[in-house]
């Protein structure tokens, strides 16, 4: 699939040229003028991976050795060295990590073998071994049903689906085999060897078919975890917990910061848990809920929230795994401070804010004292043109959060 | 009735995004655009019927350059569709949530004008 031209000369040759353009800082005035600037200042098309300027200035992000390490959840490698990372390379330090410590551990998927167009599989093959690390066909219901049957046998499959957008053909294989392997036989036979690792979200100018965020039609499916990380530390923690987790999990990388997001990621083997939420600054006046590259948009919306409203005191919480989801966490801090915002960029019908809105509803009704609110994508297929407009953007955030505050 | 499968070489990169050195080496993309380029091939053949010649090659090339980045410049030039269209073509017809999302829309746009630039955007009409 080719991304469309942005630029007023015919498209030449390399586009790894356009990598350049991430060493230059643009002044960050303002987040969304700092994209403009990117685009009208370059003469080549942008990376896939786009760019957010933001991440680096977040107080979510762990620049320092000791900042990483005072982590709780880090506590078995607190003694141990760190190493400057962005995303695509601690999910790479992941699988190497995996495949050296499991012999049956494999990856595979499109163009893996020579790094894989995000660099996540960079230098695997030739440290373990074509017959480890290969390239498949294109064709992603072959993908998903390979890492089952292989699964299936005992071994451990990584398998990697080139973009989100990318995973439907495979939907049958993991809704119909993978999720039900092991309810089905009663469980005599299941895949929990299986972790399938994907590339979501947008990207400034994915367009339909590279911006998506599907989490929603998977945490609909008994038998499968879905987890979705905010950064470099987080993503090598619970990749490695996804792939040695006991079911099929499907991971869902937030594209856009495998270079954006860069932080100090413990080296060593460890692994962060599944089916629990974070809670990244504590407060008492509202519940905001999030999960990958939202979190820094929320960031955002809650700095321009209080200015207009000072004093407010943000409850903040990445969410981290989709399926199985953290009620207790989200609950917990609701039945505290009475108010909830929920961000995703997926659509608004169906998507993952509806189900938390639902559960919170039931469990902490007469606590609430507004209308949770959900801010999201509008309820169109993911736009080219119109992407600014489409998203939950800090704007369109802040303006729910002071909805929420002043029902 | 003929058939012809064409079997051809892709020399560009799959992608702006791509940089094929990193999965073929760059001799075997040279020697595939010397060798069997099937472009060069029509053109030697037209140059032995004695119908093209090195002057119209040249002179072909910049015109075709010229109206290219002509076209691209009056394209790049024009307005893209006007924000409303966002919504338009999901149905053959707005649904309840789209219309109430349109409406959300155009009163962010119109509270924060700074922010929702659309100055690049046809006008809504």
């Amino acid at each position: 699939m080719t991304f469309a031209l942005s630029s007023s000369r015919l498209a030449t040759t390399l586009g790894l040229a356009s990598r350049n353009l991430l060493q230059q800082r643009a002044p960050i005035k303002h987040l969304h003028t700092s994209l403009k600037t990117h685009y009208a200042a370059s003469d080549s098309p942008p990376p896939a991976e786009g760019f957010l300027p933001g991440v680096a200035n977040s107080k979510f992000i762990k620049g320092t050795h000791h900042d990483a390490l005072r982590n709780p959840e880090l506590a078995g490698v607190a003694n141990g060295e760190t190493k400057k990372m962005n995303t695509f390379q601690a999910v790479n330090d992941a699988m190497s990590i995996a495949l050296a410590t499991d012999d049956t551990a494999c990856v595979f998927g499109e163009d893996v073998a020579f790094g894989g167009v995000f660099r996540c599989t960079m230098g695997l093959a030739e440290m373990f071994g074509r017959d480890r690390v290969f390239n498949t066909p294109l064709s992603e219901q072959a993908i998903a049903g390979f890492g089952i049957g292989m699964a299936s046998m005992g071994s451990t499959a990584i398998a990697e689906i080139q973009f989100a957008d990318y995973i439907f053909p495979a939907f049958d294989q993991l809704v119909n085999e993978a999720a039900k392997y092991r309810y089905r036989s009663g469980g005599e036979f299941n895949v929990g060897g299986l972790c399938i690792r994907t590339p979501c979200g947008a990207v400034g100018h994915g367009g339909h078919y590279h911006s998506q965020s599907p989490e929603a039609y998977f945490a609909h499916t008994p038998g499968l975890k879905v987890v979705i990380p905010r950064g470099p530390i987080q993503a090598k923690g619970l990749l490695l917990a996804s792939i040695r987790d006991r079911n099929p999990v499907i991971f869902m990388e937030p594209k856009i910061l495998y270079r954006a997001a860069v932080e100090m990621v413990p080296v060593g083997d460890y692994e962060l848990p599944l089916g629990k939420a974070e809670i990244l600054t504590h407060g008492k006046d509202l519940t905001v809920v999030g999960w990958g590259s939202q979190l820094y948009v929320l960031e955002n919306a809650i700095q321009i929230a209080q200015q207009k409203m000072p004093g407010l005191s943000v409850e903040l919480i990445d969410l981290r795994s989709i399926l199985p989801w953290d009620v207790e966490t989200v609950c917990n801090s609701v039945n505290k401070t009475g108010r909830l915002l929920i961000a995703h960029e997926a659509p608004k019908t169906q998507g993952m804010a509806a189900e938390i809105a639902s559960t919170v509803m039931e469990r902490c009704f007469l606590r609430l004292e507004a209308p949770i609110q959900r801010v999201t994508s509008y309820d169109t297929p993911f736009p080219l043109v119109f992407e600014k407009f489409h998203v939950p953007d800090m704007i369109r955030c802040a303006e729910g959060i002071e909805r929420v505050m002043k029902f | 009735p003929v058939l012809i499968e064409a079997m051809t070489y892709r020399v560009g990169h799959h992608s702006t995004s791509d940089d094929s050195s990193a999965y073929r080496s760059k001799k075997e993309v040279e020697d595939w655009k010397r060798h069997d380029n099937p472009i060069v091939r029509m053109r030697k053949w037209l140059e032995a019927k004695g119908w093209w010649d090195e002057a119209r090659e040249t002179a072909h090339k910049s015109q075709q350059r010229t109206a290219v980045l002509k076209s691209f410049a009056a394209a790049e030039k024009r307005k893209k569709p006007k924000v409303s269209e966002m919504f338009n073509d999901v149905y053959d017809k707005l649904t309840p949530n789209l219309i109430e999302q349109k409406k959300e829309l155009e009163e962010l746009i119109r509270k924060y004008p700074e922010h929702y630039d659309t100055s690049n955007y046809a006008k809504e009409n």
